[in-house]
């Protein structure tokens, strides 16, 4: 809902390779006819050395942020707002992956 | 052109109290449209036989330099006196005490989004409305219209002008080339410009007596800016000199997209969204006695708030449309900023 908490935990877990930094954002981008916009809402960047050992173990890392009034999430016909949580993971060998955890935001109850 | 109007507004029974206002406003902008026609044309030819007589002995027209001096004169003065009389019958119903007060009003506001009362609200992607509303006279919020289009208007203006202008010297130049050998190129350009000049001044006259006769339509509204599933109050205003057949009042939302195609940048605009919020059937509507309705309507619940990025827009507006016999269809559209239910000020 619009003006609530979001909050998550995020795991990653790595096979055989390092991760070298990974960025997490909670944004809405539109979806349809038009070139795409998007809305970055949070946005961090945990980065790991590569000697670090913990880049080659499970991460676990929380996503917390209070959701904006607008914009809510839409459907209509040559336009859609979808709302996600975005993870990108870089790894060592200059390879990167993104994962992308969509949900919906309505609009809160009336309280004025 | 006084007294046609006296006669005219003078209460003759040949005409109704609407059809008289009416009558009375198309006499003004003919006779203006005459003088400035005349006015024209006749500069034109001053200017045409002067130019072809300039180094001929039989120079009759513009013999002396007093002559030509009061025939410009004369010219000049009934292009004026046309020009003013039309902007000032166009200026009539087009500028009410309304308008100038919401003008002012306008002129006032600082360019923040206030949620109605005063307080700023932090919205997101919500764009700001770009005339925001002023105070009202009836309702607490007076909605500020787009402006009307003069295009049309301006461009058959200077199309006529033009092709009158070609008219005029093509058709004196055939007329001196019967001393020679005859100038058919000069006739067919006469022909060409002339026809131009006859489809340029309809379409000017008519976009004239269009601005003139439909008024400038007042929106007021109880609350601003809309939240779905809340219930407002419209006041509608619409002065003019006509009968209108049909007036409705929508309430339409438009997805707007930019997209890039190749080197081209198109735009696709869809209506998603259209309520009837008023409708009015054969209604007379003088400038004294303006159509005055209000009427109450909910935002429907469901409705998405306005929304603004780089290439992708929701839009809403309320757009009053009217018909009048032997009138195209005339629309006035108001655009409002429709916010997320529960939106609050910061």
């Amino acid at each position: 809902m619009a003006q609530d908490y979001l909050a998550c935990v995020c795991t990653v877990e790595p096979f055989d390779c390092s991760i070298k930094a990974i960025e997490s954002s909670v944004l809405w981008a539109t979806e349809g006819k038009g070139d795409q916009d998007i809305g970055v809402h949070f946005f961090e960047r945990k980065t790991f050395e590569e000697k670090d050992s913990a880049s080659r173990e499970k991460i676990e890392f929380a996503v917390a942020t209070r959701l904006p009034s607008s914009p809510l999430s839409y459907r209509g016909e040559i336009l859609k707002i979808n709302w996600m949580v975005s993870l990108r993971v870089f790894l060592t060998d200059d390879s990167e992956f993104k994962f992308e955890f969509p949900f919906r935001v309505v609009g809160s109850p009336e309280h004025a | 052109m006084r007294i046609w109007s006296r006669f005219l507004y003078a209460g003759q029974k040949t005409f109704s109290a609407s059809s008289r206002g009416r009558w009375a406003g198309l006499v003004e902008i003919g006779i203006a449209s005459i003088l400035i026609l005349g006015g024209f044309v006749f500069f034109v030819a001053i200017l045409a036989i002067q130019y072809l007589f300039s180094d001929s002995a039989q120079q009759t027209w513009a013999y002396t330099t007093v002559q030509l001096v009061i025939r410009i004169t004369l010219a000049t003065l009934a292009l004026g006196i046309g020009m003013y009389r039309l902007f000032a019958a166009l200026l009539k119903v087009n500028t009410s005490q309304e308008r100038r007060l919401a003008m002012a009003s306008a002129a006032g506001e600082t360019e923040s989004f206030s949620d109605g009362r005063g307080n700023e609200i932090d919205l997101p992607s919500v764009p700001k409305p770009i005339k925001p509303p002023v105070r009202g006279q009836k309702l607490p919020w007076r909605l500020v219209g787009r402006r009307r289009n003069y295009g049309w208007l301006f461009l058959s203006g200077v199309a006529m002008l033009a092709s009158l202008t070609m008219a005029t010297l093509s058709t004196a130049r055939f007329s001196f080339s019967f001393r020679e050998s005859l100038d058919w190129a000069a006739l067919a350009i006469a022909v060409f410009s002339s026809a131009i000049g006859v489809w340029s001044s309809v379409t000017f006259f008519r976009h004239a007596l269009r601005l003139a006769a439909f008024g400038p339509t007042t929106l007021e509204i109880s609350d601003f800016p809309l939240i779905p599933g809340r219930k407002y109050r419209i006041l509608l205003r619409q002065p003019g000199r006509f009968r209108f057949k049909l007036l409705n009042v929508l309430l339409i939302c438009e997805e707007i997209t930019t997209f890039t195609r190749g080197t081209d940048i198109q735009t696709e605009r869809r209506t998603v969204e259209e309520h009837r919020l008023m409708r009015q059937r054969g209604v007379n509507v003088t400038t004294q006695e303006p159509f005055e309705s209000e009427f109450e309507f909910e935002m429907p619940a469901s409705s998405f708030h306005s929304f603004v990025s780089k290439n992708n827009q929701v839009q809403w507006k309320i757009v009053v449309q009217t018909l009048a016999k032997g009138w195209p269809q005339f629309e006035q559209t108001f655009p409002v900023v429709v916010c997320p239910p529960g939106a609050s000020a910061s």
